[in-house]
């Protein structure tokens, strides 16, 4: 699934929740990403450096340099207090709307 | 913490661009590398992890622009760059920029100045708290020609105990006093103000106190000053108070300073003269408070009650002023109806602004529509300009647009360099309205309203913000509509290079010319119309010569000059040493300066012959008065020395008011007397024993002011002096002044200045719009002959390959001549007959500003259109002399 399928947001909560968990860097995102949601979102840097850059912006994470083992200057990303709440809220969100959608296209 | 770091971000983002950017860089670099090194461990070559790894960020710069767009400063990154940009392409031509500049500065600056002299007059809120609760309350006597007066005190006094609508009302009347006791005996002006004004303006003084009621009904000696003046006489105000002064030589304790912001009356006031120095008790007499169809002398002020409009108020009052009329004894009620018909009282109420704006209202928004349309006519200038720069750029936009630049961009572009141009004209534009208002202000006529606190304020600074952002609006509309609509690929393609300009950007430029034009048109004509009418004015006989005439004015203070034998020995001897001065033709003293104010007064006939009262001026002369004014005299004889003493109640008229008041037989021997004929009316009759010519009230007024010299009565003790002088009057000022001091060396002589100086003052007003009027139909003419030539020199450029052409066919010069003039023609013609129609409209609106001239004035209207010709003719020269050396092979070669 490409990112512009994902419902609009949804990458902020969904970087948010995976930053939740711990902090990490840009390609590392990607990665868990990846794998958490067992190889269906498939976000690549054009959308994913953004989106953090926004964040960053907004407030909600914040980034530090640090030097890896190898020696290379690696920008982690971790969330804060405003992100933890924007968080919660973003996914109560999603609760609502996911239960809506699912009311209307599964219905048991 | 949350603001502080995102400001931080916000903040490095845009000071310290480079380092963001190599974080940025790092940050993709490392994921590049992470990518490449996990597709080196799946088993692929180090080249082809380094593509895969490319790939999948699907283009850098997109992704690194995306990553910049987030820090939310793009905006103003853009704005930046836009800056210096157009500040760039501004510095590469000088002399358009230095051009646009110019134009901008001199409109901006003239609108600016212009605007502070109409916004004070007309629209700043008056200092005073809750201002627009402030109203104006008149009365008037519609039936006896008086349908706007001041009130009488006990039509005051009534009004004041009766009404429901106002919360506080107060009444004054401005005098002049003689002030002695703080330094050099000399005038000022004084207000006499009921206790409860202060209430109704809502301002406490700085130091003291105002007076109470009861000290003006018991008529206690108590002054408050004006700060200015306390300052100025004491240095400070706490200085003053308690301190005593005396007026017209009566002793008045100081009791209170009002703030140095504190002007009142304003400037202007329709029945009182301006700011006054001295503010003391009004303290009707019992006389006064009783005494009714007279007096009408206080200006009445109130403040509405907060939760009544103006019409309640009015309403209520015209009610009120009716009831007054039933109070009146029967006998006079009785009197008044029999001989005028319709006699009824009435009462208006209108904003306190009202007071003083009155007739000013009108040339004053004229004046600002004028500094406005000159600023158009600089707009379309400046359109035009940037118009041809645009083309001369539209290959540079085409080349931008291929490049990825949006539309939006580039009207920003524009926009913005739009704005740099108008911002730097708009910054010089308000350097020079500091230094032309205070020009303008020396020139601006007595009577304007608040001419005293015309000053450069923060309205003013908004108003210069808003134009100088409206304006690049106005100028950029035209090219902004070109750059939208270009074919840019076109463009670049180099088919448009030489390929005429398009049809639609050629007839905007052509239409900012013709609009140029028919403004010029209209601003001419209004200075024609006004230079005729002013002019007019000037050569009108005013009824009087005023050459080699001094006059002065003294006023004798009541206490030292109590009975009619002080005041006349007094003026008896003043005016026979006058008289002995060597170089006196005839000296005389006169109540009421012929252009100066006067006192409406109402006169009835003892034989009833005609029905009406008339409305006359009523002057008292000492001395020969009438003879130094040189009246002529009609019929009869001017008064004489024998009528000043005893009883001979003589009376001169004017010409007008002796054929109004014996339509066929002879004034002379008719007897008359001030005031309605009515019972209690104790003035003596009065008998005309001479007419002389009429005289006009105003030069600029076509009705002559029907008048009665009288000699003076004894209350009668302020005077003008009118000397009548073989030479130069001013030579013979010093001697006059120094005959005064010998007689009574504490009387102060105000406004001493020659006749002729006051008959040109009295047409100041005109003369400051007239000569403002052409300054800016001059500006237009000069901006509207920029416009025209500078759309045929570039219009001529344009087409220099075309005469090149035509030369190489065989066109003479003649033809290209023709070619150029017959472009210049058309355009100036469609511009100067739509001007025709538009002022033909316009011009009535100044109609009642005119004197002896009609607004259709066929001189105007003729010359006007010669020089509009002339001037395109002389605009066209230029780019004709360049089309008729085009050199056929030059031009072709270019191609």
């Amino acid at each position: 699934m490409k990112p512009t399928d994902l419902v609009q947001g949804t990458l902020d909560l969904l970087i948010l929740r995976i930053l939740a968990l711990e902090s990490m860097h840009g390609w590392a995102l990607s990665h868990r990403l990846k794998q958490m949601s067992k190889d269906v979102l498939q976000v690549g840097p054009g959308s994913l450096y953004p989106a953090l850059h926004k964040l960053e912006q907004s407030g909600w994470i914040t980034a530090e340099w640090l030097v890896s083992d190898t020696k290379r200057r690696v920008k982690f990303y971790s969330l804060t207090k405003e992100g933890r709440k924007q968080l919660a809220s973003q996914t109560e969100d999603w609760k609502r709307l996911s239960g809506a959608i699912s009311a209307i296209v599964l219905p048991t | 913490m949350r603001l502080f770091r995102k400001f931080h971000l916000r903040f490095r983002s845009l000071f310290d661009r480079s380092r963001v950017e190599n974080d940025l860089e790092d940050e993709i670099r490392d994921f590049l590398d992470r990518e490449a090194e996990q597709a080196i461990a799946s088993g692929s070559t180090p080249e082809e992890a380094r593509r895969l790894a490319l790939t999948s960020l699907e283009g850098m710069e997109r992704l690194k622009e995306e990553c910049r767009d987030a820090r939310g400063i793009r905006w103003l990154e853009d704005t930046l760059s836009d800056l210096r940009y157009a500040v760039r392409t501004l510095r590469r031509t000088p002399v358009f920029t230095i051009t646009v500049i110019a134009a901008l500065a001199f409109c901006i600056g003239v609108n600016t100045a212009i605007f502070s002299i109409v916004d004070t007059a007309l629209f700043q809120p008056l200092p005073f708290p809750e201002q627009q609760r402030l109203v104006s309350v008149t009365e008037g006597v519609p039936g006896l020609g008086f349908p706007v007066l001041p009130f009488s005190p006990p039509d005051y006094l009534f009004v004041a105990a009766h009404n429901r609508s106002f919360a506080a009302t107060g009444a004054y009347r401005t005098q002049s006093y003689e002030l002695s006791g703080v330094g050099q005996p000399l005038r000022v002006k004084g207000a006499r103000l009921t206790a409860s004004l202060f209430q109704v303006l809502g301002i406490s003084p700085t130091v003291g106190r105002t007076f109470t009621q009861e000290e003006d009904e018991h008529s206690k000696r108590v002054v408050v000053l004006s700060g200015v003046f306390a300052q100025n006489a004491f240095g400070t105000p706490e200085k003053a108070v308690g301190r005593t002064i005396l007026l017209d030589r009566t002793s008045y304790t100081v009791i209170g300073v009002m703030p140095q912001s504190f002007m009142f009356p304003i400037h202007g006031s329709r029945f009182n003269s301006g700011p006054a120095d001295v503010f003391i008790p009004v303290s009707w007499s019992n006389d006064d408070r009783k005494q009714t169809v007279s007096n009408f002398d206080f200006s009445m002020i109130a403040r509405l009650k907060p939760d009544v409009t103006i019409q309640q108020a009015n309403a209520e009052m015209s009610g009120l002023i009716q009831r007054i009329v039933e109070d009146y004894l029967p006998s006079i009620k009785q009197a008044f109806l029999q001989r005028v018909p319709n006699f009824s009282l009435e009462s208006k109420t209108v904003p306190f602004r009202e007071e003083f704006i009155g007739d000013a209202q009108r040339p004053l928004l004229i004046l600002l529509a004028a500094v406005g349309i000159v600023l158009l006519i600089g707009c379309a200038d400046v359109a035009n300009l940037m118009f041809s720069r645009m083309v001369s750029r539209q290959k540079e936009f085409a080349l931008r647009t291929a490049l990825g630049a949006g539309k939006w961009r580039l009207i920003r572009q524009t926009l913005t360099e739009g704005l740099v141009l108008s911002a730097i004209g708009g910054a010089i534009g308000v350097c020079l309205a500091f230094w032309a208002l205070p020009l303008l202000l020396r020139f601006a006529p007595e009577n304007l309203p608040r001419l005293n606190e015309i000053s450069l304020n923060s309205r003013m600074l908004v108003f210069v913000s808003v134009i100088t952002l409206a304006t690049p609006l106005f100028f950029c509309l035209g090219p902004l509509i070109n750059t939208i609509r270009s074919a840019f690929v076109t463009q670049l393609r180099g088919e448009g290079r030489t390929a005429n300009q398009g049809k639609h950007q050629k007839f905007v430029m052509s239409a900012a010319v013709v609009a140029q034009f028919s403004l010029a048109f209209l601003l001419l004509t209004i200075a024609g119309l006004l230079t005729r009418s002013l002019m007019k004015a000037t050569e009108a006989n005013p009824g009087f010569q005023s050459e080699h005439t001094i006059t002065a004015q003294i006023a004798l203070p009541g206490s030292s000059y109590q009975t009619r034998r002080e005041v006349d020995s007094l003026f008896n001897r003043l005016l026979e040493q006058i008289n002995a001065i060597p170089g006196v033709q005839q000296a005389g003293a006169i109540s009421d300066l012929p252009m100066g104010s006067t006192s409406n007064v109402i006169i009835s006939l003892e034989d009833h012959s005609t029905d009406n009262t008339e409305k006359v001026d009523f002057i008292f002369c000492r001395g020969s008065a009438l003879d130094a004014l040189r009246l002529p005299l009609i019929r009869g004889r001017l008064l004489q020395p024998q009528d000043e003493i005893g009883q001979r109640h003589s009376v001169v008229i004017s010409e007008t008011l002796a054929r109004r008041i014996s339509p066929r037989g002879d004034a002379i021997g008719r007897r008359l007397r001030i005031g309605a004929d009515i019972p209690g009316n104790g003035e003596p009759w009065l008998t005309v024993v001479g007419i002389v010519g009429d005289v006009k009230s105003r030069l600029t007024d076509n009705t002559p002011r029907l008048l009665m010299f009288s000699p003076p009565k004894d209350w009668v003790k302020q005077m003008n002096l009118i000397v009548r002088t073989s030479g130069d009057p001013l030579l013979l000022a010093n001697a006059v002044q120094h005959e005064i001091a010998q007689i009574d060396p504490n009387l102060p002589i105000a406004k001493m200045e020659p006749l002729d100086q006051i008959l040109e003052q009295s047409l100041s007003a005109e003369r400051f719009r007239t000569w403002l009027l052409i300054c800016f139909a001059g500006a237009a003419l000069l901006l509207a002959t920029l416009g025209i030539a500078g759309l045929l020199a570039y219009n001529t450029a344009q087409r220099t390959q075309e005469f090149g052409v035509r030369i190489a066919l065989g066109a003479n010069r003649r033809d290209l001549l023709r070619l150029i003039f017959w472009h210049c023609f058309r355009l100036s013609g469609t511009g100067i007959v739509l001007g025709f129609l538009v002022s033909i409209a316009a011009t009535r609106a100044i109609s009642t500003l005119l004197y002896g001239t009609s607004p259709l004035d066929p001189g105007t209207f003729l010359a006007v259109p010669s020089i509009l010709i002339l001037v395109a003719f002389g605009a066209a020269l230029f780019p004709a002399w360049r089309a008729v050396r085009t050199d056929p092979i030059t031009a072709l070669r270019t191609e």
